[in-house]
């Protein structure tokens, strides 16, 4: 009876043990809700500054930012995470052929990064600093820490495609890459809409 | 005992003042919540964002680790019951 007993308890902790998700992955998800506060602290800030702006929203004299253009790199970014989205489909089928499409997703997000620096240099001639106005102080810290991210997502990215040329990524590592890498574009959007629109 | 007594009824009166007056209590002296109907609504609004992100963001991953518990225990074959020494 004793024996029966043990071999039960013996059982059923390793059947209940069984990994839902690499840790990795979990990590990831775990970093990215923090993040995601951070970025709905930083917009509700911004629409809260903005409605109780009493001389109109950008204040005069402050140069108004370029939405077309930014629409633009927007869809680039938009494009990159479906290279991703392709790149994981192709690495669980032949990792050889994830190369390609990975390489476009990081390139897509590079040109992001470098459109959005001489997006800021530009502003900066015009004007825009971080202490010309308030609309300036949350442009640059908004649209700053998303480039960031943005930076810090592509490294990973390079990370896993350095990996992958070695033949030595795994899925989990490229999984937890691309969580990063999504929320950097599915937030953009978002901060779009608040800060350009 | 008399005198904290009454003290105790005035302090629930004030309380009880507050909380039926909440436009006339700026309580934050940095915000602006209060002098217009916009900057009410992106208070309002920002409120309800705040509130409901966490809670959707933990009830998206609960759901996700549900359907993972499922995926996986449909795709494993029940396990072989150990050798038992005892019958």
């Amino acid at each position: 009876m004793t024996a029966k007993v043990l071999h039960i308890a013996r059982k059923m902790p390793a059947a209940r043990r069984r990994q839902l998700a690499p840790n990795g992955v979990i990590g990831m998800i775990i970093f990215i809700f923090a993040e995601m506060m951070f970025f709905a602290g930083l917009i509700s800030a911004h629409t809260i500054i903005k409605s109780g702006a009493r001389m109109g929203w950008p204040p005069a004299g402050q140069p108004r930012l370029p939405v077309e253009q930014t629409a633009f790199n927007t869809a680039a970014l938009i494009a990159s995470g479906l290279a991703l989205v392709l790149a994981h489909r192709k690495f669980t089928q032949d990792p050889r052929a994830a190369r390609a499409p990975l390489a476009v997703a990081m390139g897509l997000g590079a040109f992001f990064v470098c459109f959005q620096g001489m997006e800021w240099v530009a502003l900066l001639k015009q004007g825009l600093t971080l202490t010309s106005s308030t609309h300036g102080a949350f442009f640059y810290l908004i649209v700053g820490t998303h480039a960031a991210h943005a930076v810090a997502a592509l490294l990973g990215l390079l990370y896993c495609f350095v990996k992958l040329m070695r033949r030595n990524l795994v899925l989990p590592q490229l999984m937890a890459a691309e969580i990063f890498w999504y929320f950097v574009v599915a937030v953009w959007p978002l901060l779009y809409w608040r800060v350009y629109l | 005992m008399r005198a904290l007594a009454s003290s105790r009824a005035l302090a629930s009166s004030l309380a009880l003042a507050a909380l039926t007056l909440p436009a006339q209590a700026l309580a934050c002296p940095v915000c602006s919540a209060g002098r217009d109907d916009a900057a009410r609504q992106a208070f309002f609004d920002t409120t309800i964002f705040l509130s409901l992100l966490p809670l959707a963001m933990f009830g998206a991953i609960v759901y996700w680790l549900m359907r993972r518990a499922r995926a996986v225990e449909s795709h494993t074959q029940a396990p072989e019951l150990l050798p038992t020494t005892e019958e």
